[in-house]
């Protein structure tokens, strides 16, 4: 699998299926831009290990290309601004995994051509206050956009605001998110699910939670002898678990959950 | 030789008296049924036991080996050798019937926990109970029909190895053949160990695999008659009603 390991130094680990461009402005303004583009079917694992860390990375699928994007983020007061530009039967599909504290991430889907299908999947563990915007702008007819978003708040807070986009006359396109949040604490996390949809040939549908863990599930897996720390790490990783299919994303919450 | 003795308890769930100075004593080589009509307390009674926090204990003492164990948490009455079966057993989204099972096992046997020991003793359970054993790397308990639930209950009653055995209508949701192998289990675990059960149930047929040693009658949240297994073909035969108004009878 390709490779970009983001740590005190950019170490990238590529084949021919895959350009990346890195600008050189990171010394200057702080920010480091990356554009990926993707030559034919690839994946690419993206490793953030740095703190206070700015980036820009555009994504550009082109016609009826499949790409998957895996990221692993350990690292603190990071701002990432995502774009992704995909073309005709273009499909991409992401999946994220991050246990940061301060987090403050937009990410902009372009689904520019027809029949181009995305898959956001993020788990997110916040010691912080993280923020996070998605914008899905369906600029094509029959795209497809599905989101789920997990966070588990363990002491910061978390906002998630996903934003669905069709304007009128772009008719057959499928919507679909699902955000949730597990908080330990009294902090305000906000879940803003929207949908601004102006054509009626449109299948949409979304579901939001902030809460703990049932005092079923607690009572249960404590009348099993567990305790109740232990009970709470079993249940913070089935939720981050649940929904994954991805096994690279399976492997590293197995591994990574203590 | 292990005892649960119940003395005298009071219950409350949002300042409404549940139990009501209820008593009694169970011992290994024991099996009591507690029968009643519903909403009498039956399911609060095994939730106390296993001290669910949603229940305010008001009065009373719950005594394990005649240890109190008022003040202990759900999981420390589970180390202790408790179990129970529950009517409803809770789906967990994501985890594991193997995680689950692993880490119960992992913090009830410490050091000595060996997890070669547990796939073969979940393998031969699977087989016990004629369970698929993918259901052990499915999700606890979700998209389990009512049978698969009750027989994931029995799977984990025979890999804790609990003393007192407290089985909340076991039966419910169970076809006849999946009642059979589920008594049966049941039964082959009680006899090969130390232990005693609490039935708690609405219908003959689970006793029929299970045969208990004492028939309590509950009402409005306590015991109004005991007896011994026949007196669960009194209440086939006659109803909860009409053996209280005879026993009302007696004593006037």
């Amino acid at each position: 699998m390709n490779k970009i390991t983001l740590t005190d130094e950019i170490i990238t680990e590529l084949d021919e299926t895959i350009d990346v461009e890195l600008d050189e402005c990171r010394e200057f303004f702080g920010v480091c831009k990356i554009v990926i583009t993707p030559k034919c079917d690839t994946k690419l694992e993206m490793i953030y290990n740095m703190s206070d860390f700015k980036a820009d990375i555009i994504v550009n699928l082109k016609e009826n290309i499949n790409f998957e994007l895996f990221e692993l983020r350990e690292s603190n007061n990071v701002k990432v601004k995502y774009e992704y530009n995909l073309d005709r039967f273009s499909n991409l599909k992401i999946s994220k995994f991050y246990d940061a504290s301060k987090v403050k991430e937009l990410d902009t889907v372009n689904l520019n051509g027809e029949g181009a299908y995305v898959e956001y999947i993020l788990k997110t563990i916040a010691n912080d206050k993280q923020d996070f915007d998605l914008y899905l702008n369906h600029n094509a007819k029959n795209t497809i956009s599905k989101v789920i978003n997990s966070g588990v708040n363990i002491t910061g807070a978390i906002n998630f605001n996903v934003e669905g986009i069709v304007p009128n006359g772009i008719s057959g396109c499928e919507l679909n998110q699902n955000n949730r949040i597990i908080t330990f604490n009294d902090n305000v996390c906000k879940i803003d699910p929207k949908f601004l949809i102006e054509e009626n040939d449109v299948v949409a549908d979304h579901a939001a939670l902030i809460g703990k863990f049932s005092e079923d599930e607690l009572f249960y897996l404590k009348s099993r002898g567990i305790d109740y720390n232990s009970a709470i790490n079993l249940l913070v990783k089935g939720f981050l678990l649940d929904g994954v299919e991805d096994k690279r994303l399976d492997e590293i919450i197995e591994k990574y959950w203590r | 030789m292990h005892t649960l003795k119940i003395k005298n308890i009071c219950v409350e769930i949002d300042n409404k008296e549940i139990l009501k100075d209820f008593s009694l004593e169970i011992k290994s080589g024991e099996i009591h049924a507690i029968m009643g009509p519903n909403g009498t307390g039956k399911s609060t009674l095994s939730r106390v036991i296993m001290g669910d926090s949603r229940y305010t204990l008001t009065k009373g003492e719950i005594l394990f080996d005649d240890k109190n164990i008022n003040n202990l948490t759900t999981d420390e009455r589970a180390r202790l050798g408790l179990f129970l079966g529950l009517q409803m057993p809770t789906s967990i989204e994501g985890v594991t019937n193997a995680d689950f099972l692993r880490t119960a096992l992992h913090i009830k046997e410490g050091e000595k926990f060996n997890l070669m020991h547990l796939i073969k003793d979940i393998n031969k359970s699977c087989e016990e109970l004629k369970m698929n054993k993918d259901m052990i790397h499915r999700a606890v308990n979700s998209g389990f029909s009512g049978g698969e639930r009750k027989k994931n209950e029995i799977l984990q009653m025979k890999l804790l190895k609990p003393s007192i055995i407290m089985l909340d209508e076991i039966d419910s949701g169970l076809d006849v053949d999946s009642l059979k192998i589920v008594g049966e289990n049941v039964m082959d675990y009680y006899k090969n160990s130390d232990s005693a059960i609490l039935l708690i149930t609405h219908y003959q047929r689970l006793l029929d695999y299970i045969k208990p040693d004492f028939v309590h009658i509950m009402i409005n949240g306590n015991i109004k008659v005991s007896g011994d297994a026949s007196l669960v073909d009194e209440i086939e035969s006659k109803g909860y009603e009409k053996i209280l108004s005879e026993l009302e009878d007696k004593h006037e």
